[in-house]
């Protein structure tokens, strides 16, 4: 059970130190969702279309990053209210893959590829878990790029101060987040071999959930994933046999973050 | 997180957006559709061909108004109310709960007690990110869409599980007794007697905006908070009070959904009704009257996609797409500004003084 | 540095902040600029900075021009700046806090620390400006985050070194430190541009003054050839530049009951903004005046006596009623009224209509079983309008109409309450000539009607047109209080810069 936790978590690891960046910049980003959504997307189009798996995961990343300068774009440039845009992007991404699947496929939902991506070696999975958060430990902590992220987020106007466009450094820990989110999205739909309306399953959610409860940090983040991840093989195996229902566990997340929050707020005042 | 204190308002932005949308929406249908005049033609045309279409745009209009009219509501308080799916949902349980549980109503005292029960259960669950906000401060913004989240897993449960009903290979709960559905009309469209509950809504809210005393302090609070605080009025109040009413509507919302149109809860019936109603209201811009042509260009352009979809073989449901573009612009400060720019161009009536 | 004919107007508010400005510096010389709030001080050194661009006139650094409105420019020439509240980034190390946008690199992407560390241990030494960098920059008093900005400055090699009112924030023995930094780099050969309102500092510090007044440049000399005296005069203005409206101060309002007492109060908000033990009354039907410098603490007096914000220490007594823990719903109800220094936040509802705001506090009388009809409403709004000559219609939005009417918006508003007590601060900022004579005769007649005026106001000409007793607020202290006929423009000036103290 523990290996499955670890192959499920992969994904959520990814857009959750990916949302982390934009968290970090200052910019609620509740578009992790759609991002997830649009890669996953693009990943089983392009490998269906070129054959490549290879193929496949640049085009899921690359679908996410268009998606997320389009949030950038709106959201930073335009000054749109962050939290309604990211609405947008989570909105727009389902109807246009439901548009594109129409107009190439003839279908309006499922994708069925040949070939799926073999990632079911935990020891594998747990490589890539601990890399990513590796990764996310030497940008944001040996990087200027790093600290300007965290500046960003933390004081903007004395980032401006220092000659450094704060819009510019957020914008591109958005197109990270996107990066990140659409490869995460193509993890979870190459493995299944199949796109479903609806694959991301709120793991874009889930993945802002962890970055609050992991205090923001990667380790503890990847603590977080591994929490959610055990719950959701929980309720995938486990059903019947333990008491609480499974559809009521997927709430738990959401109750917990409001704890969180007012206990973070209690915290905060003291 | 900051928020900023002005989404909308600027009349002349959200002409901006729809004039946007409305072109975004023909490119579509061009690039799209195998038939090109054919699906332009159902799409303006569609939705007033037969009385179905119409039924079913004016029954989808109702829900709109309502959920449209609660986020109104909080926005003229100046307080988010993002958790309009859970309290719809919750407002449907509510009601079906009643209606299918408490024996011994008849069809009059059904309907107010459900009503009731419904409007209570949307309200308490807005209700508590007031509290929230009053006494920690937390975002009502975040904490009532995780609010909403949370309690439509369980919802979601109490369908599938205890109140499932096992008749049915939907998912979905018993049906109510006949003795308490809602008047149809334009049969078999989804059209039924609650439109007139919504229409009396927007006069109820409208005059409690601009009648009373309530509604002077909710406006007050709304616009400018500190000059309220410094006018002895009660602030925290104008938190939690919107709230409650914002979701006590949108739990109508659920249960004329249940009596009118579906006769029980249906798993997750409320999707395109909760965030439809803030890109609703975001176009209303705090105005309850103009609830009424906002909630109606959406229940058309919802209508209009769908006949152009089944009629004209178009490739998908526009009505989301919409709805992304009008979340996409519309809050722009950018375009607003512009947009001003632009209409200031044009001459002005002159009011008055200026200095 | 060089700066000359500098003009800057701002279209909004129809303020000259700099008027012709002619300033120059050298190497190893500290200028210090001091004014009254509102002088222009601030204006001219942000255009220094190129955060604010100059209608015209030039900056050259080394007979090199510094281009207007850029701060890249400025950068470039050397200018750097430490803003009278500096701010970091909290959970950042210092260190990383000075080498912000600025950082030694290592294969392009990585930052390369210690290399920077090591630079800025040599310039700690040069200068013996001691800090520890590997703190978290939210640890940091306020000194030591100027002092983190100064090192920042160095780091990035600036020989022009403004300082924006830097001993605001501080206390005594910090003040003291800075000094001796400060002395120390001029040694250095910095050049050093000190603004200040604290004469006692400058004449310790600077060798050279310069005096704004209203955007002009009034003069500027070696210190030598002044005295403290001589530049409060300068720095305040001799004559007075309008006539006020005479007031009546032959009533005795000594035998008054008192209506209104401040007991030990204390608050302290930050280093710079703090009150401590003020102590004060006021009788029926008189105007006290307090005078002082806005930021350093006559701002949260207002919010205190007004009750948006309650005493850390001390009582507010009114009718012999303690009130401390009173919000402004409570103040109303006992009657106390106010009328806000921020008038288009606090006073007002900008983007309501003039009728929702002169309604404020009348609309609990006006309704009938809850119903409050626009009809009425108007009828008020119209009623209000015309007995105080407000202009525009009821449903115009008030942010339409001009400073004077928005005022009078508000005093109408607060006076129609019949209050015991009126707060009213800063009545005249923004205001013209006539509307504020409109205003003080207003005042005038409402305190010869019995209500006691507390009025707060950094306008000296102000305070002694208008009170019949003065307080000066001086370091979060009542430096003096004493009647209208034992004060005069010089003394004022004096005890609010501290030159002069009774305690």
């Amino acid at each position: 059970m523990i290996s499955k936790t670890i192959i499920f978590m992969v994904p959520l690891l990814i857009a959750a130190l990916g949302g982390l960046f934009t968290e970090l910049a200052g910019v609620l980003n509740i578009a992790l969702e759609g991002m997830i959504l649009s890669g996953a997307y693009a990943a089983v189009i392009a490998t269906e279309l070129s054959g490549s798996l290879t193929v496949g995961i640049i085009a899921g990343m690359s679908a996410s990053m268009l998606i997320a300068l389009l949030f950038a774009f709106t959201s930073l440039h335009l000054k749109g209210n962050i939290f309604v845009t990211g609405l947008a992007i989570n909105l727009l991404v389902p109807s246009l893959t439901a548009m594109f699947s129409k107009s190439l496929f003839g279908t309006r939902g499922v994708i069925r590829l040949e070939e799926t991506l073999g990632i079911h070696n935990a020891l594998f999975s747990l490589l890539l878990l601990l890399s990513f958060t590796l990764l996310a430990v030497i940008v944001l902590k040996y990087t200027a790029f790093g600290l300007h992220v965290k500046a960003a987020g933390i004081n903007s106007a004395f980032l401006a101060s220092r000659a450094i466009k704060p819009i510019k450094v957020q914008t591109i820990a958005i197109v990270i987040s996107g990066a990140a989110c659409g490869l995460a999205g193509a993890l979870i739909s190459l493995r299944l071999g199949v796109y479903i309306p609806g694959i991301s399953a709120g793991k874009g959610w889930i993945a802002l959930v962890a970055i609050y409860l992991g205090n923001k940090k990667p380790v503890p983040i990847l603590i977080a994933c591994f929490l959610f991840a055990l719950a959701e093989t929980f309720s995938d195996t486990a059903q019947g046999l333990i008491e609480i229902p499974a559809t009521v566990i997927l709430s738990f997340p959401y109750f917990i973050t409001i704890l969180g929050l007012v206990l973070y707020s209690i915290f905060r005042k003291k | 997180m900051k928020r900023t204190n002005r989404l909308f308002g600027h009349m002349a932005g959200t002409i901006i957006t729809l004039v946007a949308v409305l072109i975004i929406s023909i490119i579509f249908l061009l690039l799209f559709s195998s038939d090109k005049s054919e699906s332009i033609y159902y799409f303006f045309a569609g939705p007033f061909l037969n009385s179905l279409s119409i039924g079913n745009m004016l029954s989808s209009f109702t829900l709109l108004v309502f959920s449209g009219l609660a986020i109104t509501v909080a926005f003229k308080a100046d307080v988010f109310n993002l958790g309009g799916e859970g309290q719809i949902y919750s407002g449907a349980i509510a009601a079906t709960a009643v209606l299918v549980y408490l024996p011994g109503l008849n069809s009059f005292s059904g309907f107010i007690l459900a009503s009731l029960a419904a409007a209570a259960a949307g309200g308490m669950m807005a209700g508590i990110s007031g509290v929230l906000k009053n006494r920690w401060n937390v975002d009502e913004l975040i904490s009532s869409f995780l609010l909403s989240n949370a309690v439509i897993h369980i919802i979601d449960y109490l369908i599938t599980g205890p109140l499932w009903d096992k008749e049915s290979y939907l998912l979905t709960t018993r049906t109510i007794d006949i003795r308490f559905q809602l008047l149809s009309f334009l049969r078999p469209s989804n059209l039924n007697s609650s439109i007139f509950g919504a229409l009396i809504a927007v006069g109820l809210i409208t005059f409690i905006f601009f009648f009373t005393k309530q509604g002077y302090e909710l406006r007050i609070c709304g616009m400018n908070r500190e000059f309220a605080h410094y006018g002895g009025l009660n602030t925290a109040f104008y938190v939690t009070a919107p709230l409650v009413l914002s979701g006590a509507l949108l739990g109508l919302a659920g249960s004329s959904a249940v009596m009118g149109i579906h006769h029980a809860t249906i798993k997750g019936f409320y999707s395109g009704i909760g965030w439809n109603g803030i890109a609703v209201a975001l176009i209303a811009g705090t105005n309850p009257l103009a609830v009424i042509p906002s909630a109606f260009i959406f229940a058309y352009l919802n209508q209009a996609s769908e006949t152009a979809m089944l009629k004209a073989d178009f490739p998908f449901e526009l009505g989301s797409l919409i709805q992304a573009i009008v979340f996409l612009l519309i809050s722009s400060k950018i375009i607003s500004d512009k947009a001003n720019g632009i209409f200031a161009l044009f001459p002005k009536k002159k009011g008055g003084i200026v200095d | 540095m060089k700066i000359s004919g500098i003009n800057k107007y701002y279209k909004e508010t129809g303020v000259h902040a700099c008027n012709e400005v002619y300033l120059s510096t050298e190497p190893g010389n500290i200028l210090a600029l001091v004014g009254e709030n509102g002088a222009g001080k601030s204006t001219l050194m942000n255009i220094l900075c190129g955060s604010v661009s100059a209608d015209s006139g030039r900056i050259s650094v080394n007979d090199r021009n510094v281009k207007s409105g850029s701060p890249e420019s400025s950068s470039l020439a050397g200018i750097g700046m430490i803003h009278q509240h500096p701010e970091g980034a909290g959970p950042l190390s210092v260190l990383e806090n000075i080498v912000l946008g600025y950082e030694p690199r290592r294969f392009k992407i990585f930052t390369f620390l210690k290399k920077a560390e090591l630079e800025i241990l040599s310039i700690q030494k040069d200068f013996r400006l001691y800090l520890d960098l590997h703190k978290n920059c939210s640890e940091l008093n306020s000194a030591q985050v100027q002092r983190m900005e100064l090192l920042h400055l160095l780091y990035r090699k600036k020989d022009i070194l403004i300082f924006d009112e830097p001993t605001a924030s501080l206390s005594d023995n910090q003040i003291e430190e800075l000094i001796t930094i400060i002395s120390r780099l001029k040694n250095e050969g910095k050049t050093i541009l000190f603004i200040s309102h604290k004469l006692n500092e400058v004449f310790r510090i600077a060798d050279e003054i310069a005096v704004m007044r209203k955007g002009k440049l009034i003069l500027q000399k070696p210190i030598h050839k002044l005295t403290p005296a001589i530049t409060a005069q300068e720095m305040i203005g001799r004559a007075e530049d309008v006539n006020y409206p005479k007031r009546n101060h032959d009533r005795d309002l000594r035998k008054a009951p008192i209506i209104y007492s401040i007991e030990n109060l204390s608050y302290r908000k930050s280093d710079s903004e703090f009150l401590s033990n003020i102590n004060l009354h006021i009788h029926q039907g008189e105007i006290l005046g307090i005078a002082g410098i806005r930021e350093n603490g006559l701002e949260i007096l207002e919010n205190i006596i007004s009750g948006m914000t309650h005493p850390q220490k001390g009582k507010l007594i009114f009718n012999d009623m303690d009130v401390s823990g009173e919000s402004p719903a409570g103040l109303r109800i006992r009657g106390i009224s106010y009328v806000p220094a921020d008038r288009l936040n606090r006073g007002v509802s900008a983007d309501s209509t003039i009728a929702d705001n002169l309604i404020l506090l009348n609309y609990k009388r006006m309704h009938k079983m809850g119903i409050l009809a626009p009809a009425s409403i108007n009828k008020w709004a119209e009623t209000m309008q015309n007995t105080y000559n407000i202009d525009g219609l009821p449903q115009q939005q008030i942010k339409h109409l001009s400073g004077g009417n928005i005022q009078k918006v508000i005093l109408s508003r607060e006076l129609r309450e019949n209050p015991d007590l009126i707060i009213i601060c800063e009545p005249s900022w923004g205001l013209d000539f006539s509307s504020r004579n409109q205003l003080h005769i207003e005042l005038d007649q409402t305190a010869k009607r019995g209500t006691a005026i507390l009025l707060i106001s950094s306008d000296i000409d102000e305070i002694l047109a208008l009170s019949d007793r003065i307080s000066v607020l001086y370091d979060g202290k009542i430096n003096i209080t004493e009647a209208k006929s034992e004060m005069n423009r010089k003394s004022i000036g004096e005890y609010m810069l501290g030159i002069r103290s009774e305690r």
